[in-house]
């Protein structure tokens, strides 16, 4: 399935009770009650939503070596529309199609309106120069998440079975059970069942923990 | 290029400066917020703790049990402002982070030489 064949929805619905939309040992997606949610579908199957309503990010983006943590652990609020790929089965039982109270608590004036809000982080992740664009989505074990970061870039959050990665800002984390790698300005680091390498202004620093 | 020699008991070890790595000096709040951090036994006491790995509070409580938990939550609030630990923020751990494992080593280095200096 290419994902620059999606449709966006044009019925909003809403989430009836506060919900955990991904959770492993280092990250966990929630949204609030009444968070607004877009189908977005390719070849007419529903592959994820995009949410708009209060929800939180939590993820420890941390590669513990044998000179210290490196890396943060990051909370954020997510107030802007944000999108998410997989998982759109689980979720169809908890959502009700909205009425115009639900979309005015969001300040929209209509169903449009939301959908044309959307679009945005939808057309970004999607356009067809991105090479998100030409992804194949075959799977329901995965999930996808994109947050607006500013005008013109996306964090990314993706996830399958014990694999994680999290771009944000410059940096980019993938962790694997106790795998991890982490690389951003000017600094590299690499940690595999307690070996290190931790490459840093130019300096290579080799550890093995027993 | 500055150099300087130093002959210990593990042998000779020389250093090497360039004259511009002389004058990148620290930002001394920085520097004094790192230093502040240090400036408690129990702090110390709780980097000591994390040097052999991550740590939940209830077992930092456990080996700090004469201080109270809203104490040493604010310690290790100080610890985190100044960047020498970090916490987990799904798992809960507690980390001590690359600053922290130095300024801990520089602390019980200062530590012992001042202990060969009073004998």
């Amino acid at each position: 399935m290419r994902l620059q064949d999606y449709k966006l929805g044009d019925k909003p619905l809403r989430i009836l009770e506060d919900t955990t939309l991904f959770k492993n040992e280092r990250c966990i997606v929630n949204a609030t009650k009444d968070t607004l949610a877009l189908p977005i579908e390719v070849n007419r199957e529903t592959l994820g939503y995009v949410f708009h309503g209060k929800g939180k990010l939590l993820i420890d983006s941390i590669i513990e070596t044998g000179r210290g943590a490196v890396g943060k652990s990051t909370e954020r609020d997510l107030n802007e529309p944000f999108l998410m790929l997989g998982g759109a089965k689980e979720l169809s039982d908890s959502m009700s199609p909205v009425d115009s109270s639900d979309l005015s608590k969001l300040g929209y004036e209509s169903a449009q309106a939301c959908v044309e809000r959307a679009d945005v982080v939808c057309a970004r992740f999607f356009r067809k120069q991105s090479r998100h664009s030409r992804w194949n989505w075959n799977t329901e074990d995965a999930r996808l998440f994109a947050f607006m970061h500013d005008e013109d870039r996306l964090d990314l959050l993706i996830s399958k079975k014990e694999k994680l990665l999290y771009v944000s800002d410059g940096e980019t984390y993938v962790f694997k059970g106790d795998k991890g790698v982490l690389t951003r300005h000017g600094e590299v680091v690499v940690s595999k069942k307690g070996k290190t390498v931790h490459i840093m202004n130019s300096n290579v620093f080799v550890e093995r923990q027993d | 290029m500055e150099r300087s020699i130093l002959v210990g008991p593990h042998g000779v070890r020389v250093f090497r400066r360039r004259p511009e790595e002389r004058k990148a000096r620290a930002d001394p709040t920085k520097a004094a917020s790192a230093m502040s951090a240090l400036g408690n036994e129990y702090r110390v006491r709780i980097l000591g703790e994390l040097m052999s790995g991550g740590r939940y509070i209830s077992e930092l409580q456990e080996k700090l049990s004469e201080i109270t938990s809203s104490t040493l939550s604010s310690h290790l609030d100080v610890l985190q402002e100044a960047g020498l630990v970090v916490q987990e923020k799904v798992r809960g751990r507690y980390l001590i982070t690359i600053p922290g494992r130095m300024a801990y080593k520089m602390a019980n280095r200062i530590a012992r030489l001042l202990e060969k200096e009073s004998i």
